[in-house]
């Protein structure tokens, strides 16, 4: 019996690539999506950014958190803060009238060796206790006190933190809950710690008014500045949070120098001297 | 200091996945091809019905199937790619290979039984670990046929 030789049998044909998948490079498509949403983002961001500014000052000031980070009550220096009290009240009244009358300040001696101030929502005012240690005179702290006030007067803090609150809004829209989103919050923050160049500068202008309404002049505002800046290594922290020192002191003097002559500068109120006195030993 | 560290991380992790994630994909594209040439014998066809040539043969279920990751490069260029739309490449190719493998395994296990074609090919596809959230998702390919192997 012959039998026939089996057919050939079939083949699958080759077919090309590139058909079912891109045979681009993938970092390509990564780098024209990273620029152009990243443009695109940054446009949008600028623009909101620039809105919340423009409005942050028509929300009304009783609508900030009164959150506090200290309780006053429990303070392990109650003189010291008393006699905060007192200064911050003084030059409350010092100051140059804006048109909200219904800020309130709130002032905190905090327990850190870290010589620096800051002015937050609810016009929650902290002094570091070891800014003692950079002001000789109550002028010193005065202008501290009254450049923070500022702050709160020309509602800085509203304003940075709507800048901020948009800025996270729009990352976790755009993002969702993803790791990006946490890279995006954290830088958010670190634009919120710190108020523009602006801010500091309008701040300055206002504090040296209401310093030399309280006192007749204006002598000793550079002097924590200026004590600072004699030692920079220790105080890392406050020039990352506060640039340009060096222009503020010059402003801050040349005001003291229109008015020519010397005045005497007030000292430290006694419970601050003894404050620091102890904290040397 | 702390966001730098989380960008470190996020960095390193969309290096990783690249570096890794296209080496595996070229390797394994590579290996697709050559073992496509092996099998070219083994005949595919999605007909449900067998036609005349293999009227006489025995028939057999044949199977392959794979899972495939994909790596975090490609999670975050499909997720920048969501916010404008298009072609998910990145995906298209990670599928492209999951589809070929399966047919492939398939392939294999039909040659071990001698058989000569495949038909009724089918595939199923599903998300593992799809439901995870923000977790990296993988993929399952099945193809599925059946073998015609000659009697003697």
């Amino acid at each position: 019996m012959n039998k026939t030789p089996a057919p050939a049998r079939k083949q699958n044909p080759k077919l090309p690539e590139g058909i079912n998948s891109s045979t681009e490079h993938p970092l390509k498509e990564f780098m024209q999506l990273v620029i152009g949403v990243g443009l695109l983002l940054i446009v949008f961001m600028f623009t909101l950014g620039l809105v919340a500014k423009l409005f942050a000052h028509h929300i009304p000031f009783s609508w900030e958190p009164k959150f506090q980070l200290t309780d006053k009550e429990q303070t392990a220096y109650p003189q010291a803060q008393q006699t905060l009290e007192e200064l911050l009240s003084r030059l409350e009244q010092a100051q140059p009238v804006l048109k909200d009358a219904t800020i309130e300040y709130n002032i905190h001696l905090v327990d850190s060796d870290v010589p620096n101030a800051f002015a937050t929502l609810g016009g929650q005012i902290y002094i570091n206790r070891g800014l003692l240690d950079h002001v000789e005179s109550e002028n010193g702290l005065a202008m501290v006190i009254a450049h923070e006030m500022a702050h709160v007067q020309l509602r800085h803090p509203i304003k940075a933190f709507s800048q901020n609150a948009v800025f996270q809004l729009v990352t976790g829209l755009v993002f969702g809950d993803s790791a990006i989103t946490g890279i995006a919050s954290h830088t958010g923050m670190l634009t919120f710690l710190s108020f523009s160049r602006d801010m500091e500068r309008e701040a300055d202008q206002i504090g040296l008014q209401t310093l030399a309404a309280a006192y007749g002049h204006t002598q000793g505002a550079a002097e924590f500045f200026e004590s600072m800046s004699a030692d920079k290594q220790d105080s890392i922290e406050f020039f990352q949070t506060h640039p340009d020192t060096e222009e503020r002191i010059k402003v801050l003097t040349a005001t003291q120098q229109i008015q020519q002559t010397e005045k005497e500068l007030a000292p430290l109120p006694e419970s601050l001297r003894k404050l620091k006195r102890e904290l040397e030993e | 200091m702390e966001a730098f560290i989380q960008l470190g991380i996020f960095i390193s992790l969309l290096l990783i996945g690249y570096f890794f994630g296209r080496r595996a994909e070229k390797q394994h594209y590579k290996s697709i091809s050559t073992r496509e040439d092996d099998m070219r014998d083994i005949y595919l066809s999605t007909d449900r019905l067998p036609t005349n040539e293999f009227l006489r043969h025995d028939t057999q279920l044949v199977q392959g199937s794979v899972v495939i990751s994909v790596d975090y490069f490609k999670v975050i260029l499909s997720g920048l790619k969501n916010l404008v739309g298009g072609r998910l490449t990145a995906y298209e190719s990670l599928l492209d290979r999951a589809r070929r493998e399966a047919i492939l395994r398939m392939q294999s296990e039909a040659k071990a039984l001698n058989a000569h074609a495949i038909i009724n090919t089918k595939f199923e596809t599903s998300r593992i670990s799809g439901n995870a959230g923000q977790g990296i998702g993988s993929i399952e390919v099945l193809a599925y046929g059946t073998a015609m192997i000659p009697r003697d």
